[in-house]
């Protein structure tokens, strides 16, 4: 019996030993934006912020998030009311295939928060460890220091 | 398992409460594996590299996450994160620490990765094990008959014989006034295995190389070291007359470094020696 | 509606002023993914699946003697397996040609190949019952090498032999053109298998629909090539089987060929078989094993110039390293084997290009389709030329390059000056020559790093020419509230192509992209528009967009012009609105006109159609037009090289491509960057390995592709617009391009750096530690 806290909103539920925390958020709570990729940790699709920080959520075994709040995509902005980095990622053209952008988008907010935005070499290595083979990368420098700009 | 699983098989879970307990379970027969931050285990099920019947989840163990500070000794328990020792470790380690949080080959693992999952992984991924070890680290260990110390490069070369031991903790010295510390590692982009990682400090008296640390990730294999037969060679040197180019050629010498597809192991060798020989030239400021 | 209506109307959108092409748009569906929206096949399970998994061999070639599958069957929570003998209609899998079967018979050709599948209530059950199946292999002998594979005693790989394809180019007598030459030059250059690597894994997700239809959601470039291949290998009619395209994370080529139609097969047998919803997948190390790989090329080119540098002879052969599947192979060597010389005028050109069936890994479509390889022959050769005739390598370049009048290899004319237009551009913005001078003098301090500064160009037929049928369909529909609705079998995968078209359907009917709503391609609601691959969406789909546009137009022209009192010719569909020329107050809003047109009972749905000149050319010579229009560019890169680790950081690229015409130039920034990455990948790190035709590279750590922190700090980029023939507005292909330069790129900016030219990629750090050793300048401390 597991419970956390996804976007603020919490749930409680009985897991598997052997779910991850992937698994339990796509599958069981419905949150499909957090992806997978690899399941080994290699491709950073599935990075959300737990406990403000972000992990591999394919790492984590379930019942290790017992007590956690969890953010994902879904929980930084809505349609009407866009976060500055999803605002950005649209303007800048960050969006290609689509596949990596719930992660870049978790890990623009986080860079942003822990005050990166001035240093391009900073954002870069916040965005280390997550692939994007569309080659998106100066689209989310470009994204977060403009979203920055914008406070 | 030709292609590795679609998903993570089924397993027991058993979630000890006490070092003893822990312990206990790992050592309670085949299949029954400990699991840390997950960052080894995890990839290593889903690729079927590793199988297990029972993970024994380390998180309940309180004694693991200890912190000490006792004059100039650091105790890290186990079950630290690499992000947490980034956090809390002092100066000269910081720096070093630094080197090794702004290299990573994908930093939000360290959020994940522990201190002891580093140690029992003993690997040449771990940029960390060479820092440590040039730090003088040593190993607590839990045996079921009570905690025994080993120095950190000592465990990793002799891994295989440690095969029950639960790591505790590591303890390192945190005061190295006179020294002078440098960290290097080249890698590409999330391949955990580097090029070469390297771990240079030296101390200096009279422009003489009072004492001195080599490590690096490619030692023996796939197993990090110190490199103590070029140490020796390099105490007590006199600063003008020590040639980097001797330096590269003890540790060519000294290393006998696993190859792969990205880097060969001749790549490996001769890189790593001249990479050591020119950060040997800097910390003495040569 | 007649070719001259459509023309006439194309030419009056051409020449006003834009009010949504060549403006920043955003992507019309960019919105979704920053909100993480369930838009990707398995973000749409709703319910409880069966899992799909196949068993593969383990064996480059063998028979197999016999299977056992009890101890699966056996399994708690398997439910079905299933053999060739399980496959109720064909067993055919090919993505072209039918000579793939989706399930071993009594061969395996190469590893990893598909056996039998296992279908269980759970990805544990799937796991379990693929260990525990067994087949025994007797292995034969196999055969990696192209040239080994050629051999008379070679191992037949398939019954009609090895060679699949050759490709000849015969113009003008080329030893007429050596022996004239003052210099002639001779060099081989290799590129290895590659991975397209799309992040999302290839996937599919099937169910049985009450009537009996197989519905299959799935993520793929192709929808009816794998419908093609679905309803094949389940025996069943067209109208049984639906697949409709999710979004589908990344292309790069692999997802138009094999493996989707792999997933969709293996998804629909199960779903079919079971009754019961079904999901076939792969795990990452699978996908990178069994997707279509970029082929593995040899290529010797010798070039003969006169001493001034002007080019006189051309020979390249050319091999390409098939897997055992034809797959494209017989089709990349075409496109390789014709832009074998580069963007350049030669009198006389040899060339043979041979695809060579191999027990390697299955290759096939990987974006540039050959151009990139060929492009990294060519480009390095030319430069080599230079430095022997002490030229600089651009002065070299702008001697030869493709011109109006020019005449390629194949001896078509080239009537637009797209390539020299690049070039000049590119030579200023990248400040070749200042730069070039800036690095031989930092390079003569001797520290650790030395710089360099290097260029390709290239000319890139468009779109399908020798590959296939190049038509489009597109259909459109308008919903009383006035918004249309853009459907097309044509498909999104992260080319931004699709909002191209609803750019231009917006511009032709005068409304906002907002208002042009894309639905989802399904193979009951679209006619088959061909394959969406060769870069052709924007340049075919979009005359096949504005074929539709026209078409609603001469609709609701009639009616506008009714209730406007003008003649129709005065019609203007601005602002979202419809007016009269000269007299603005005279209009009527777009929505407007719509719900009169509906009310009146006029359709306002139609099928826009377009098909481009078929091409052609002589078999024997080569000799023709086998392409409609090229694309052309130029790429400067920008290098610093580590003379003690023989790492390569890439400092700055500076790329200029003619577009032919900018439709979206927010999505060309994009590509344009994303592309030079990709390929910088290609020139640095990239490369499969087989050791006996087992991969050595498999999964994430194996293949490594660029993260942020080796993306060039700068990419500065332009475009220029020399229009093309037959694209949309004069628009030319883009989606592939950018991937084609950066390796003789790159290359040519580390030679210009350490004095060599590498002629095999990828420069990985051993490779340029070698050549350094070997120039004695590695740096030693």
């Amino acid at each position: 019996m597991v419970s956390l806290k996804v976007n603020g909103k919490p749930y409680t539920l009985e897991v598997a030993e052997n779910e991850t925390l992937v698994e339990v958020l796509r599958y069981r709570l419905g949150f499909m934006g957090v992806k997978e990729g690899c399941g080994e940790g290699d491709c950073g699709l599935c990075i959300v912020l737990m406990n403000g920080r972000p992990v591999h959520s394919c790492l984590v075994l379930a019942w290790r998030a017992d007590g956690a709040e969890i953010v994902t995509a879904e929980g930084i902005g809505t349609e009407s009311s866009l976060h500055p980095v999803q605002r950005a990622f649209i303007d800048e053209g960050a969006v290609q295939c689509g596949f990596c952008i719930p992660a870049a988008v978790l890990i623009g907010k986080w860079a942003l928060d822990k005050g990166l935005a001035k240093d391009r070499e900073k954002i870069r290595w916040a965005y280390r460890g997550l692939l994007c083979r569309c080659g998106s990368y100066i689209r989310f420098e470009e994204s977060v220091v403009r979203a920055a700009e914008g406070e | 398992m030709l292609f590795g699983r679609i998903g993570l098989p089924r397993f027991a879970v058993s979630r000890p409460t006490s070092l003893r307990e822990a312990w206990e379970r790992i050592a309670s027969g085949e299949g029954i594996h400990p699991i840390a931050g997950g960052t080894s285990v995890i990839p290593l099920i889903k690729t079927g590299l590793l199988e297990v019947r029972e993970l024994v989840d380390l998180s309940g163990v309180s004694e693991l996450r200890t912190v000490r500070r006792e004059g100039d000794g650091l105790s890290v328990g186990a079950m630290v994160t690499h992000v947490e020792l980034v956090e809390l470790a002092p100066y000269p380690i910081a720096n070093l620490l630094e080197g090794f949080s702004r290299s990573h080959t994908s930093p939000h693992i360290m959020n994940l990765a522990t201190v002891g999952g580093t140690v029992a992984s003993s690997t040449s991924s771990e940029d960390l094990l060479p820092i440590l070890m040039a730090l003088d680290a040593k190993v607590t260990l839990y045996e079921g008959d009570g905690p025994s110390e080993v120095p950190l490069s000592d465990y990793v070369a002799r891994r295989d014989s440690f095969k029950v031991a639960l790591v505790r903790s590591v303890e390192v010295r945190t005061s190295w006034d006179g020294w002078k510390f440098s960290f290097d590692k080249l890698s590409f982009s999330t391949l955990r295995l580097p090029a070469f990682c390297v771990v240079v400090g030296a101390k200096l008296s009279d422009r003489k190389v009072e004492d001195c640390r080599i490590a690096v990730s490619f030692a023996d294999g796939l197993r990090p070291g110190r490199l103590r037969a070029v140490e020796d060679a390099v105490r007590g040197r006199s600063v003008d007359e020590l040639r980097p180019s001797e330096v590269s050629e003890l540790v060519r010498g000294a290393v006998r470094p696993a190859g792969d597809v990205h880097f060969p192991a001749d790549y490996r060798r001769l890189v790593t020696s001249r990479v050591v020989a020119l950060k040997l030239k800097e910390v003495i400021g040569a | 509606m007649d070719e001259e209506t459509i023309r006439r109307f194309e030419e009056i959108l051409k020449a006003r002023e834009f009010y949504v092409v060549g403006k920043k748009v955003a992507r019309v569906d960019a919105l979704d993914a920053v909100l993480g929206r369930p838009i990707y096949t398995t973000d749409l399970l709703s319910d409880r699946v069966l899992y799909v998994r196949a068993v593969r061999s383990p064996h480059p070639h063998a028979l197999i003697r016999s299977i056992d599958s009890s101890a699966t069957r056996a399994m708690r929570g398997v439910v079905d397996v299933i053999t060739h003998r399980e496959i109720p209609g064909v067993n055919d899998a090919g993505s072209l040609t039918s000579d793939r079967p989706l399930l071993a018979v009594d061969r395996v050709r190469h590893y990893g190949e598909a056996v039998a599948l296992v279908v269980g209530e759970d990805e544990v059950a799937v796991d379990e019952g693929i260990a525990a199946f067994r087949v025994e292999y007797e292995p034969l002998p196999a055969v990696f090498d192209p040239v080994e594979a050629l051999r008379p005693d070679a191992p037949r790989i398939q019954e009609q032999g090895n060679l699949i394809n050759h490709v000849k180019i015969r113009k003008g007598n080329v030893e007429e053109g050596f022996a004239s030459s003052d210099v002639v030059i001779k060099n081989e250059f290799r590129t290895p298998f590659m991975n397209g690597l799309p992040m999302e894994i290839e996937v599919a997700y099937a169910y049985p629909e009450p009537d009996g239809t197989v519905t299959c959601i799935a993520s793929m470039q192709n929808p009816f090539d794998v419908h093609n291949k679905v309803l094949k290998v389940l025996g069943l009619p067209p109208e049984k089987v639906r697949v409709i395209q999710a979004a589908t994370g990344g292309g790069f080529g692999p997802k138009s060929d094999e493996s989707p139609i792999d997933v969709a097969a293996y998804a629909a047998l199960a779903a079919y078989r079971n009754r019961r919803p079904a999901l076939a997948t792969f795990t990452r190390e699978e996908a990178m094993a069994v997707q279509t790989k970029r082929h593995s090329f040899r290529i010797v080119n010798e070039t003969g110039a006169t001493s001034d540098g002007k080019l006189l002879a051309w020979r390249s052969t050319l091999y390409l390293t098939n897997g055992p599947y034809y797959s494209k192979g017989h089709l990349v060597i075409q496109r390789a084997t014709f832009h074998c010389t580069g963007p350049y005028e030669v009198p006389n050109v040899w060339a043979d290009g041979y695809a060579v069936l191999t027990n390697n890994t299955l290759a096939g479509s990987t974006r540039g389709f050959g151009a990139p390889e060929a492009h990294f022959a060519a480009e390095v050769q030319m430069d080599i030329l230079a430095e022997k005739l002490g030229m600089d390598p651009l002065e070299l370049r702008m001697k030869n390059v493709l011109r109006p009048g020019s005449l390629t290899a194949t001896s078509q004319r080239i009537d637009d000056n797209g390539l020299v237009m690049c070039v000049e551009a590119t030579a200023r913005l990248s400040r070749w020559k200042e730069r070039r001078q800036e690095y031989e003098r930092f390079n003569r301090l001797n520290g650790r790093y030395r710089r360099g500064i290097g260029i390709a160009l290239l000319y890139h037929g468009n779109t399908l020419g020798p590959e296939g049928d190049d038509f489009a369909v597109v259909h459109l529909s308008v919903d009383p509230s006035g918004k249309v609705e853009l459907q097309t079998g044509l498909t999104e995968y992260g080319t931004g192509a699709l909002t191209s078209l609803a750019i231009l359907v917006a511009e032709a009917l005068g409304i906002d992209v907002k208002d042009v709503e894309i639905l989802r391609p399904d193979t009951r609601a679209v006619r088959n528009p061909g394959p969406t691959v060769a870069s052709r969406t924007t340049v075919i789909g979009g005359r096949a967009a504005l074929d539709a546009a026209a078409k609603l137009r001469a609709v609701l022209d009639p009616l506008a012009a009714k209730i406007l009192g003008c003649k129709q010719e005065e019609l203007v569909y601005s602002d979202g609105r419809v007016m009269v020329a000269g007299d603005p107050t005279r209009s009527i809003p777009f929505r407007e006109l719509v719900r009169r047109a509906i009310e009146t009972g006029l359709d306002l749905r139609v099928e826009g159609y377009y098909k481009a000149p078929d091409t052609r050319w002589d078999k024997e010579t080569g000799q023709g037009a086998p392409y409609n229009q090229y694309t052309f560019g130029a790429l400067v890169s920008e290098v610093e090289v580590d003379l003690l680790t023989g790492m390569v950081r890439v400092l700055r690229m500076t790329a200029v491509y003619d577009v032919g015409k900018a439709i979206n130039p927010l999505g060309l920034k994009a590509v344009i960057e994303g592309g030079s990455i990709m390929g910088m990948g290609h020139a640095l790190f990239e490369e499969f390995i087989l050791e006996n035709g087992v991969p050595v590279t498999l999964g994430l750590q194996g293949y490594s592709i660029p993260a942020s922190t080796e993306a060039p700090l700068e990419i500065v980029q332009q475009v220029v617009e020399s229009e093309g023939k037959i694209g949309a507005l004069g628009a030319k292909a883009m989606g592939e391009i950018p991937v084609v330069l950066p390796m003789a790129s790159i290359t040519n900016a580390v030679a210009h750096a350490i004095g060599y030219h590498i002629r095999e990629t990828p420069l990985k750090p051993s490779r340029v530690l070698e050549a350094l050793e070997e120039l004695g300048i590695a740096y030693r401390p």
